[in-house]
């Protein structure tokens, strides 16, 4: 949603939030060189540019794995939606230092031969038919590629100009990436430090986040299973009106299990498509402020019985018709055309 | 989120969990030998200093 252009749009939140980031990564920086300082073995130091290339490539890995924890965080408890706010500061933050982690790198280990660096990365450890002594670098280097990509086209410029279902599916190469760092770090320093530290940290970090999408992922498919569709000339159930909080909603599955939200406000029930045209977040689990639907994730805002954002915005949704009888909210899940005005269905005559 | 959307979601992570489990037992598993040179004779490092 954007009138007028602005690079960013700041906000007090938005500012503490990515000042509390960076304050949050600069201690991580610190610990790790004094933590990894202070216990190298006898004879095993590091070199103060290796020590601080590793910190910086570790408190990027562990930015990168808290991001991939937060949308599933978020679904299994509403106290992380307010990080799902700004999550794209934190992902660009998360490549820069990935950024500085490669520049170090390849000034450090690269930078002094007659080849060009990149040639070098790529050609000085042929073994790339062996798991021991695997050339580690490269995965590191694709991982960077595809961070790069998704970093240079955070911006909501991108997003409105390729369009949400292809910016969604582009930057779900970041769970590609995140395996390939993985791989990168155990083949790399897990395999050449003695400390087993290291492995503990990325297998956790790995074995966490992929643990909480897939209990999350099968939850969700699991909810559409139990809600069994069952359309009658278009018709579902939605349950008793007096189930819905004011201001909130339900959320339904619709035809091809596409979910339809259905909020309850004023004394009157309206449904729209569950799905913000933003990134497709679920505007069933946000409120009515208002008079409007705003979406939990980034806060767009639609008005329920039309689907329409509020001018000067010129968004809009599915909206789909809603009747109650002795107190049970039906919906016709046949979408309407996005931004169509559908009458509320009002309770008081429902229930006098 | 869309069906499509979650579902790919979903399968995603169902491929890379395995991938990844079987790198890291590999990265241990098969640690490479130390290079030849990895300790320094100690009247080397003497002289070095």
């Amino acid at each position: 949603m954007a009138v007028g252009y602005k690079a960013v749009i700041w906000n007090g939140f938005k500012t503490s939030y990515v000042l509390t980031l960076w304050a949050a990564i600069l201690a991580f920086i610190a610990s790790f060189i004094i933590v990894t300082g202070m216990t190298q073995p006898e004879g095993e130091s590091f070199h103060p540019v290796q020590l601080v290339m590793r910190a910086f490539g570790f408190a990027g890995f562990s930015l990168l794995s808290f991001i991939l924890i937060i949308g599933p965080m978020a679904r299994i408890t509403p106290r992380f939606k307010p990080l799902l706010y700004n999550r794209r500061h934190m992902g660009v933050s998360a490549f820069v230092l990935m950024l500085i982690h490669a520049a170090l790198a390849m000034v450090w280990y690269h930078g002094f031969s007659d080849i060009s660096p990149l040639l070098s990365v790529l050609t000085t450890n042929a073994n790339y038919d062996r798991i021991g002594g695997f050339p580690f670098e490269s995965l590191g280097l694709a991982a960077f590629l595809i961070l790069f990509v998704m970093a240079a086209t955070s911006h909501d410029f991108w997003l409105a100009n390729l369009g949400a279902p292809f910016w969604k599916a582009l930057h779900m190469g970041v769970y590609l990436a995140f395996a390939l760092l993985v791989a990168h770090i155990l083949l790399g320093v897990v395999q050449h430090e003695k400390s087993p530290a290291y492995a503990f940290w990325v297998m956790g970090s790995a074995a966490l986040v992929t643990a909480l999408h897939l209990i999350t992922g099968w939850r969700e498919v699991s909810k559409d299973r139990r809600s069994g569709f069952k359309a009658e000339d278009g018709w579902v159930e939605a349950g008793p009106v007096n189930d819905i909080p004011n201001d909130r909603a339900v959320i339904i599955p619709g035809e091809g299990r596409e979910r339809i939200a259905v909020f309850r406000y004023d004394g009157q029930v309206s449904a729209i498509s569950n799905a913000c045209k933003h990134q497709n977040g679920p505007l069933g689990e946000g409120r009515i402020v208002n008079g409007c639907v705003v979406c939990p994730w980034h806060g767009y805002e639609y008005k329920p019985r039309d689907g329409r954002s509020p001018a000067p915005f010129n968004e809009k949704i599915a909206t789909y018709k809603v009747a109650i009888r002795n107190g049970i909210v039906f919906v016709n899940t046949k979408a309407l055309p996005a931004g169509t005005d559908v009458e509320p269905a009002r309770i008081e005559e429902a229930q006098p | 989120m869309r069906r499509a959307h979650r579902t790919a979601h979903l399968a995603l992570w169902v491929i890379l969990l395995p991938v990844m489990a079987i790198t890291g037992w590999a990265a241990l598993a098969y640690k490479p030998d130390p290079a030849e040179n990895a300790a320094l004779p100690a009247a080397l490092i003497e002289e070095a200093s």
